[in-house]
């Protein structure tokens, strides 16, 4: 499918000027060739590999043909090997072309294809599973009104899931919470991606297992119909901190946050971030109190997450 | 073929040029250098404008690489518009065109096939039928394999005997394009027709293998046929490398350092 006459350096070379930030890759081969560690013979056999990869994965995936998605296939082509580089060279710019000459360039590929594969795996199989399924018929008390699952991400935290699986970040660096929308979607490029994505899902899967340790009957109890909720997961965890600030109790109603939200929203700002200290400090002994089979990474994170929720309540 | 010449350059002052003034060029260079600019035209739309230079483009079309025609085929995929170039392609041709087009990531896309039998449909029966032959029956089953039945007790009777053709009252099609699809196999060569209506009623008994069988075998049949065409073009890389997924734990490199002099 690539024209034969095409100039091969046009391939690395467009990319690069297309994702605007410099890939493992091309460091390496520009750091290689000037320093004399890739040789014009060796730089020649990349060449080769990389049009014959880019040719290969037109013919399996494009389905139209079009200008644009032969320009996506080699992007993802080179997307991918680059990844491989950087993961089996442990970002080792030296290492590189050292190894590149002595494997075929495919294993690199390989490597990154398979880095993305599970990337994208583990984001399918996070917007499946985490969530809170409603109690069974049996343990369903009539208080219960909602019977739909609680998910545990936001909206913007489906969306960023949602672009992984188009192999797609959205973020610059993992957060307790994603909050707001990402203007800019860039493809899957560095291991630093790779990183900083696989960071935000563990920091889901915390949260998962924090909202599994809440007591199910409750918080279905409490839960309220609330269409076009843009963070349920927060909403549910100011009601509970509130309770827990305001009464001492675990519970979900919510007329303690509307309670909270009413006393503290007049407050001028200092006397807010002082606020959020003393409560962060008392949030911190309830975390370690109720959650204390957790793991502690698990703990770190929900002390990390109710200190967000406060600091939001507060500023609301 | 080395070129010395900006072939880019040379097709945009082509387009440039009159279409009178541009086909009597084009059509005074040899076939080798048509190719070429019709190989390194940047885009689908200005390959096939090439194609339309000269009044015939038949010996052009089979001389060119299938990767050429395939971008242009796509240009107009699903409008009918396609099949007036892909009657000039050869049974070859049309063999490696659908190698490609019809698989993704290896897998049959079935809604490919729907899209390349559609533009087929208006193709002269003759030329039809050598395409046809060129599609494993199997894999034209799979497509409409849902999309047509058969009433009546001697379903298997009828077909085997030949009863059956495409306007039977017996016959009912999901849509206009099955049956379209049903009859330009039929028009083409009905004793394929008899077998495809065999195959998707499962009654070609003459083959004792399952439909899942059938096709892994059609699957490893084709990747003989790419594997081959790669080798002969020098391309060494093959789909089952880049599809094959490593244990990240224990990669397989070769990491050994030069022994020091």
């Amino acid at each position: 499918m690539l024209s034969q006459n095409q100039n091969k350096l046009e391939l690395l070379q467009s990319l690069e000027s297309n994702t605007g930030d410099s890939l493992f890759l091309h460091r390496v081969i520009r750091n290689g060739v000037l320093s004399g560690q890739i040789s014009r013979s060796l730089a020649d056999q990349i060449q080769d590999q990389v049009i014959q990869i880019s040719h290969k994965l037109i013919k399996m995936r494009t389905t139209d043909f079009g200008a644009r998605s032969l320009q996506q296939a080699v992007e993802q082509g080179i997307r991918f090997l680059s990844l491989g580089l950087d993961y089996a060279t442990n970002q080792d710019i030296d290492k590189a072309p050292s190894l590149m000459s002595k494997n075929p360039l495919v294993k690199f590929f390989q490597i990154g294809n398979t880095l993305i594969t599970q990337l994208k795996q583990r984001a399918t199989k996070t917007i499946e599973s985490c969530r809170i399924c409603p109690p069974t018929l049996g343990e369903i008390p009539k208080t219960i009104i909602e019977l739909k699952p609680i998910l545990c991400y936001n909206a913007y935290e489906s969306d960023f899931l949602e672009s992984l699986e188009e192999e797609q970040i959205t973020i610059q660096k993992a957060e307790v919470a994603l909050h707001g929308l990402q203007s800019s979607h860039r493809p899957i490029s560095h291991l630093l991606d790779l990183n900083i994505a696989n960071q935000q899902i563990d920091n889901l899967f915390h949260r998962l297992v924090y909202f599994r340790s809440l007591p199910k009957i409750q918080l279905f109890s409490g839960h309220r119909i609330s269409d076009g909720e843009l963070d349920e997961p927060k909403r549910i965890t100011s009601t509970l901190i509130t309770n827990l600030v305001l009464f001492g109790v675990v519970d979900f109603d919510n007329r303690a946050l509307e309670k909270y939200q009413k006393t503290h929203s007049s407050l001028p700002s200092p006397e807010k971030r002082s606020i959020e200290v003393e409560t962060g400090i008392e949030l911190s002994k309830w975390v370690e109190r109720l959650f204390s089979d957790l793991s502690s990474p698990t703990q770190g994170y929900i002390k990390q997450y109710w200190q967000y929720c406060l600091h939001c309540l507060l500023d609301s | 073929m080395e070129m010395l010449v900006d072939l880019n350059q040379e097709t945009q002052e082509l387009f440039r040029l009159s279409t009178r003034r541009a086909e009597m060029l084009f059509q005074s260079y040899t076939i080798d250098h048509q190719l070429a600019l019709i190989s390194s035209a940047q885009t689908p739309r200005q390959k096939e404008s090439l194609y339309e230079l000269v009044p015939d483009c038949t010996e052009l079309v089979q001389a060119s690489s299938a990767a050429d025609i395939l971008q242009v085929l796509n240009l107009h995929l699903g409008t009918g518009l396609s099949s007036v170039m892909l009657s000039c392609v050869s049974a070859e041709q049309f063999e490696e065109i659908m190698d490609v087009a019809l698989w993704k990531d290896g897998q049959l896309d079935e809604g490919a096939l729907d899209f390349w039998l559609f533009e087929m449909m208006n193709i002269d029966s003759e030329e039809l039928a050598e395409f046809l032959y060129q599609i494993d029956v199997t894999v034209l089953a799979e497509m409409i394999r849902s999309r047509v039945e058969i009433e009546g007790e001697f379903r298997a009777l009828q077909i085997q005997t030949g009863l059956i053709n495409p306007t039977s009252e017996l016959i009912s099609y999901e849509d206009e394009r099955t049956r379209g699809i049903c009859h330009a196999v039929w028009e083409a060569d009905y004793e394929l027709f008899i077998r495809l209506m065999g195959e998707i009623f499962d009654l070609n008994q003459s083959d004792p293998r399952s439909l899942s069988q059938r096709l892994i075998q059609i699957q490893s049949e084709r990747e003989v046929r790419v594997e081959d065409r790669d080798q002969s073009v020098g391309i060494t890389v093959t789909e089952e490398q880049l599809q094959q997924q490593v244990d990240l734990n224990h990669l397989d490199l070769v990491d050994v350092e030069p022994e020091s002099e």
